[in-house]
Formats: structure tokens, C-alpha cells, sequence
């Protein structure tokens, strides 16, 4: 029986129950004067629980908590939604550069290649026609004196 | 002061008025440093973890919704930074017995009658109190804490805790027929 009652001890001292539950509650304490002392113990517990020395913040916990929130915004910016945004234009952008610039170097090479291999070709080209006329002349030349 | 709501503050702040963060910083922050400190028992750790609170409600704020008070959203947070640290602490198996240990400010009791042996006997009461109270498992712990000493309703107690009502009831019991149970042993009652 005293099991049961246990049970609604913090009920009793926090008001919580109802009134005829309340009053067959207090009958048992009259008649049980141990069980009484407990209830009242327990009363005299959950008081100086309550009554425990209430601590405040230091003095500068404000001023802390300010740099704190500051030092957080600068390090938060990097993963806000507007500094991804520009972060990834920026990329994109240089991306785009660099692709463009690469393929104009590449072209530019090219063509650079292609004109010294044609100035090249032209030069091979005077060089082998002289030796052509080189060689028809002495040809001539070699015909005119066997006759 | 101001006479808006918890709630409204919240509201405001989360349309970006920084003072209604300021005005619910300065509403709250007593009331969680001596919550916190009920787990930890070292000041300069809690104050430090309410400033983890505080930055959390800072970058967070949209996290709270209307359906929940902001008292029991921004004790939850507390006591959730409070729990993991000690979790850390019992993970690197440092748990000296200095950190079960009150400060002797905590120790201090305010003089409030004339008759010594009653204060003597208040004194060792409250440490003995105190001592029982730490002892507590986190859960009988936290319940008391919210109840005994932040005076929070059961209702509120039951949201922060995620526990029903009725569970929320039998654990303040419980806790509180344990504590007596331990000052009894103690030979303080």
C-alpha cells in the first residue's frame, strides 16, 4: 500500500491531484505518521534544491559572446548562399578564360608552325629549282662540247 | 525592459532585428549558466558552453519553429551541449572526483536566520544535498534540475526531455524519493 502512495508523492506536493485522490492521500498520511515525515522531508528536499545559489555570467560573457558571433559571421560568409553564388560565377568565368586563351595559344602555335613550315617549304623549293637550273645549264653546257 | 514574448523575440530576430537576439541573450542567460553548471560543476566550462548555446541560437535560427516554446528549444540545446561534454569527459576518462566537488562559492549559503545550529545543519544539508544531487543518473538528473530548480512545468519538462507526460511525472518522483533515499543513508534526514 505504501508503494502506491510513494507513487503519488510528487503529485500531492506539486498539486497535481485531484481532489478526491488528494484527500485519500492526506487520510493515509494521518494515519501513518512515518510516511507523513517522509512527504515532509521530501517537501523540505525539493525547497532547498530550489533555493541552490543562482550564478550569473561574468562580466564580460556579453562582450565574449559579441567577438564570438563576429569571428563566426567572417567564417559563415564562406558558406552563405551569396559567397557560393559568386564563388562559382568567379570559377566559371576563369574557367571560360582559360579555356579561350588555351585554345587561342593553341591556334596561334599552330599557325606560327604552319608559317615557318611554309617559309620553309618556299626556301626548299628556290633551292632545288637553282639546283635544277644548275644541273640543266651543265647539261647544256656538256652537249655543246661533245659536239 | 520589454514585454514581448519569448516567441515574438525569436520571430523578430529571425527577420533580422539583432536586438530582439540581445534582448532573449539577456533574458536567458543566468537562468541556462545555472543550468548547464548542474552538469558540469565548473563555471568557466559552463559559461563556455552557453556561449556555444548562444552562438548556436546566432547561426541557427531558423532551426526554431513556432510549434515549440522557445524556452523548451533553447533548454534542449543547453542541455544537449551540457550532456555531449559530458560524454567527452567520460570518453577520455578523466572524471576526477575534484569535478563531482562544489566550488566553495556553491558552498556559500545565504544568512537568513539568527539560530547557528540551524544554519550549521542547513549547510550540511545542502552539501550533503548537492553531493546526492551529482550522484544522481543524468536522466533523474535533468528532470530535477528542470523541474526543482529552473521551475519549468511538467508539460515544458516533457518537450525538452522527449518523454510523455506520464513518464516526465513518475521520473520526478523517482528522482526525488532517491535523492531523499540518499540523504537518509547520509543520516541528514
Amino acid at each position: 500500500m505504501n508503494k502506491d502512495f510513494d507513487i503519488m508523492i510528487s503529485s500531492y506536493l506539486d498539486e497535481e491531484l485531484s481532489l478526491k485522490d488528494k484527500k485519500i492521500f492526506e487520510n493515509y498520511m494521518d494515519n501513518h505518521p512515518e510516511f507523513l515525515a517522509k512527504v515532509k522531508h521530501i517537501k523540505r528536499i525539493i525547497n532547498l534544491v530550489n533555493q541552490t545559489p543562482r550564478l550569473e555570467t561574468s562580466q564580460d560573457f556579453l562582450h565574449n559572446l559579441e567577438e564570438n558571433i563576429s569571428q563566426k559571421s567572417t567564417f559563415n560568409y564562406w558558406f552563405t548562399p551569396q559567397f557560393k553564388t559568386s564563388f562559382s560565377f568567379t570559377v566559371a568565368v576563369l574557367a571560360l578564360f582559360f579555356v579561350v586563351f588555351n585554345d587561342y595559344n593553341v591556334k596561334k602555335e599552330f599557325s606560327s608552325a604552319d608559317e615557318d613550315f611554309n617559309k620553309q617549304t618556299l626556301v626548299d623549293i628556290k633551292s632545288d629549282t637553282l639546283k635544277n637550273d644548275n644541273f640543266l645549264i651543265q647539261q647544256v653546257k656538256g652537249k655543246k662540247h661533245n659536239k | 525592459m520589454t514585454d514581448k514574448t519569448d516567441e515574438i523575440l525569436i520571430e523578430e530576430f529571425q527577420n533580422g532585428d539583432i536586438t530582439a537576439y540581445n534582448q532573449l541573450v539577456y533574458r536567458y542567460k543566468d537562468r541556462l549558466l545555472n543550468y548547464i553548471h548542474q552538469f558540469v560543476y565548473d563555471i568557466d566550462l559552463a559559461e563556455d558552453l552557453l556561449q556555444d548555446t548562444f552562438l548556436k541560437l546566432y547561426t541557427h535560427k531558423n532551426s526554431y519553429r513556432k510549434i515549440a516554446k522557445f524556452s523548451t528549444w533553447i533548454y534542449t540545446i543547453a542541455g544537449n551541449f551540457a550532456k555531449t561534454e559530458l560524454r567527452k569527459k567520460k570518453r577520455r576518462k578523466t572524471y576526477s572526483n575534484s569535478e563531482l566537488a562544489f566550488s566553495e562559492s556553491e558552498l556559500i549559503v545565504p544568512d537568513t536566520s539568527n539560530e547557528p545550529d540551524k544554519d550549521i545543519l542547513n549547510n550540511s544539508l545542502k552539501s550533503d544535498l548537492k553531493e546526492c544531487l551529482s550522484n544522481l543518473p543524468l536522466d533523474f538528473k535533468t528532470i530535477i534540475i528542470l523541474r526543482d530548480i529552473q521551475e519549468l512545468s511538467y508539460d515544458e519538462i516533457s518537450i525538452i526531455v522527449e518523454l510523455p507526460l506520464g513518464t516526465v511525472k513518475s521520473r520526478i518522483n523517482r528522482a526525488r524519493l532517491k535523492l531523499y533515499e540518499c540523504l537518509k543513508e547520509k543520516k541528514v534526514v
